[in-house]
């Protein structure tokens, strides 16, 4: 039992997944306006549209709501970044993904019950939650009410470079998605990491 | 001191004289403002004023909006220099107006302009022609003529400047608005029951968007007739329903809003449909070429370095576990 942490409360699995669902939603319907042809889209364009719109509504109101528990919660400790030797944190977890897990090093940085995710974990997350969706859901709301946009700005069309950031955005998130996955199997036993964000226990 | 005050002079006086030859240029001789004068001292103001000899008074009465010119917008329009007789019958010059006088013939566009060599270029013709086929046409609507949306008093050609597009587009649209936005003006046309446009345009995403930005023109006119900006409109079901027709690389704006614009280049910062990226922005249309192939490309470098590390933690456990 000793092995086992509770690290992950219900409200926080629940927002996790719709947050993936939803997420998953608007990457598929996002990639079908970007960059299908529309002559053969992957996704019909007013199908695409409609989908991209509700499923964001919906992700914003998901993350209003993990905003207000995470920070009535004890579980907004997670996100606190210090600064001091934060460098050399980060120096040493990404040393240990670049060459000690292939030495078969054991983490630098074990998941405690005070410490869940690791510095290099932590960064990108910090970076996801407070700046990228912040930045593609204001975007995204902007563009569903473009009356509200600054038609132009230093001489160039405002909707435009709305509408770019947002796309580059959602370009960055769902690069962080695949890297996410791709993190989320490399634990010691198959899918435990997977396991955990559906049970809530994470297993050393 | 005083060689300042010389530099300084110097500089004013040229300034001067910058800004008076281009005041010069912009000057235009009113040939017939005195006798317009005649006309516009009662059509040109919301009141009038004449003598009754009946009643021996001295009589104030609010000038009709029908026959109302706004003065400064006709001696900016594009027939400033008429005379309003040269129009309009010279039995009006009397007072009051005899009543029978507004059964008068009055000319249309290619009345004047049909046939003209000097005006050929702005296919007064095709206008025509495709005027009769729309669903303004006489035969549908005896009343409707050129001036139920142009105002010949105040029609400017600006319905292609393409500098300032959004005002552009706003005159545009308010041509169609005059009746279909008012039940009043279209009853001057038709007795067939008035749709609301909120209503009959629910389909579209972000209306005021749509309504500020492209004219009524670019899905219900005719993109295929020869007149220069499409005349012939079609009938509600035969128009533009369709939001890839616009939302497309192939955007049909292309050949309606921008026909005007400079040559497109596709090239400009990689985007699509550059030319749209001035005034707006389409979704679908203002696709950036060079962003979708570095994010493209990123991504899959991203997979790679994903899958190359994968593959080395495998084969690095496998040696491990050999150990």
């Amino acid at each position: 039992m000793a092995n086992r942490l509770y690290l992950y409360p219900i409200w926080l699995r629940i927002w996790h997944m719709i947050n993936a669902l939803l997420f998953l939603a608007l990457i598929v319907t996002g990639l079908s306006m970007q960059y299908s042809p529309v002559e053969n889209p992957l996704i019909e364009f007013q199908t695409a549209i409609a989908v991209h719109n509700i499923a964001g509504i919906l992700i914003i109101a998901a993350y209003i709501i993990f905003m207000v528990t995470n920070f009535s919660s004890s579980n907004k400790k997670y996100y606190v970044m210090k600064k001091k030797g934060l460098m050399d944190r980060l120096m040493k977890q990404s040393r240990y993904y670049a060459y000690g897990m292939f030495k078969g090093e054991s983490t630098p940085f074990p998941v405690t019950e005070d410490e869940k995710f690791n510095p290099l974990q932590k960064l990108s997350y910090v970076g996801v939650i407070y700046i990228l969706l912040p930045i593609l859901m204001i975007t995204g709301l902007a563009l569903l009410y473009p009356e509200f946009i600054v038609h132009k700005v230093f001489g160039l069309n405002g909707t435009m470079l709305t509408a770019l950031l947002h796309m580059f955005m959602g370009f960055l998130l769902t690069l962080f998605l695949l890297i996410h996955l791709y993190f989320a199997s490399l634990s010691k036993k198959k899918f435990a990491n997977f396991k955990s964000m559906i049970t809530g226990w994470h297993e050393h | 001191m005083i060689k300042l005050s010389h530099k300084y002079s110097l500089v004013f006086l040229l300034s001067f004289a910058v800004l008076f030859s281009s005041a010069q240029e912009e000057v235009r001789e009113y040939t017939n403002a005195g006798e317009n004068h005649h006309c516009l001292k009662c059509h040109g103001q919301s009141f009038y004023t004449f003598y009754n000899d009946w009643t021996e008074l001295d009589v104030r009465k609010i000038m009709p909006q029908e026959y109302y010119v706004d003065t400064v917008m006709f001696y900016s329009a594009s027939h400033w220099d008429f005379k309003c007789t040269d129009c309009h019958t010279e039995d009006y010059q009397t007072f009051p107006h005899d009543g029978e006088l507004r059964m008068e013939f009055l000319n249309t566009c290619v009345d004047c302009h049909g046939g003209d060599e000097d005006w050929e270029h702005f296919k007064f013709e095709d206008i025509e022609e495709d005027f009769n086929a729309s669903v303004h046409s006489p035969e549908t609507l005896p009343n409707f003529s050129c001036w139920s949306c142009h105002d010949p008093h105040s029609y400017k050609l600006d319905y292609r400047n393409t500098e300032d597009l959004i005002s552009t587009i706003s005159k545009n649209n308010d041509a169609c608005m005059k009746c279909h936005n008012q039940e009043s003006h279209m009853r001057l046309h038709t007795d067939e029951p008035f749709k609301d446009l909120a209503t009959s345009h629910e389909f579209l995403p972000n209306q005021r968007a749509h309504y500020n930005k492209v004219r009524c023109i670019e899905c219900h006119g005719d993109l295929d007739g020869e007149a220069l900006v499409a005349h012939k409109i079609l009938p509600a079901e035969e128009s533009v329903k369709n939001c890839k027709e616009c939302h497309s690389k192939n955007s049909l704006l292309m050949a309606s809003l921008y026909k005007f614009q400079s040559q497109e280049n596709r090239k400009k910062f990689g985007f699509y449909n550059a030319s749209i990226l001035n005034e707006s922005y389409v979704i679908g249309a203002s696709k950036n070429y060079i962003l979708n192939v570095f994010t493209i490309v990123v991504f899959a470098l991203s997979i790679l370095a994903i899958l190359t590390h994968a593959i080395i933690l495998r084969i690095s456990k496998k040696k491990n576990h050999g150990k």
